[in-house]
């Protein structure tokens, strides 16, 4: 382990909730990523700043839908949900949800990763459907 | 082996699996892992490769203290979840849901995997929330009946 890895104790938490998990660090970030249900998921911390630390996921949005409805479908959501944050990546056509927090240490994190982990789960799930309903 | 390729495909969509021998034969297998705080179990039998048993346990509520009460819920649920069968346990402290899931084969089954445990998560916390229902509903009409004998509705 490396002194200055603070993502170590988010190795833990997702150990507890029985996944498995592969480290991708550089330089300037640490990284974590793992599969739950099969959807992929990510952890990025940054070696100059241990007080923060990101959690989130990635989807590609389908082919018919209009980024215009895209962002206001994630506007809602950010208007409502608590803890994540839905962001729409024009270029790339993604939607990208997260939760950034600020801790003293990533141990705080741990006894609330599985709750975190639902909240992306279900806001990513409304997000899709809530397009779905614009659709029908 | 049929448990090996279950065991591979949990892996692969990100999860530990435990697999355990089932009795003294080498037949029946065992496979755990833990999903959204749950723990799960895949019971196989190389001998009945097309038919798969998942299974999970939760505790019955501590304020459901009576074992009528509790089986009602779990009869009521079942109602909407026919393909669930659920069993007391532990002196009713806990219930266990199982689905048992006949396939064409391995692959159909792993096909719908996740859709077979979120089905089986809903039947759980479906049963769950039916007990602790009931117990809210006596207490509240417990409530009532004491206002109502001092005159207070």
């Amino acid at each position: 382990m490396n002194e200055a890895d603070h993502l170590v104790p988010i190795e833990a938490a997702i150990e507890d909730e029985g996944l498995l998990f592969t480290r991708d660090n550089d330089e300037e970030a640490l990284r974590i990523t793992f599969k739950s249900e099969g959807d992929r998921y990510f952890v990025v911390g940054y070696r100059d700043d241990p007080n923060f630390v990101m959690i989130g996921s990635g989807w590609a949005l389908p082919a018919d839908v209009e980024l215009q409805e895209a962002s206001v479908a994630a506007n809602a959501l950010n208007v409502r949900k608590k803890f994540v944050k839905t962001a729409i990546w024009d270029e790339e056509r993604d939607a990208l949800f997260t939760v950034e927090l600020c801790v003293s240490s990533a141990d705080e994190i741990r006894p609330h990763f599985g709750r975190l982990l639902d909240a992306l789960r279900d806001t990513a799930i409304e997000f899709f459907s809530d397009l779905r309903e614009d659709h029908a | 082996m049929v448990r090996d390729r279950i065991a591979r495909f949990i892996e692969g969509e990100g999860h530990r699996v435990e697999t355990a021998a089932v009795g003294d034969t080498e037949e029946l297998a065992e496979l755990v892992f833990r999903t959204r705080g749950q723990t799960f179990s895949v019971a196989v039998s190389d001998a009945d490769p097309q038919r798969f048993s998942l299974s999970t346990a939760y505790e019955v509520p501590t304020e459901v203290r009576d074992r009528t009460q509790a089986s009602d819920a779990l009869r009521d649920v079942e109602v909407d979840f026919p393909e669930t069968r659920f069993t007391l346990a532990h002196d009713d402290t806990i219930f266990i849901a199982t689905v048992e899931y006949d396939a064409l084969d391995v692959e159909a089954f792993l096909e719908n995997f996740w859709e077979i445990v979120g089905r089986l998560r809903d039947s759980g916390t479906g049963a769950v929330e039916r007990m602790v229902d009931r117990s809210e509903s006596k207490a509240a009409a417990d409530k009532f009946i004491r206002q109502f004998m001092k005159g207070d509705r």
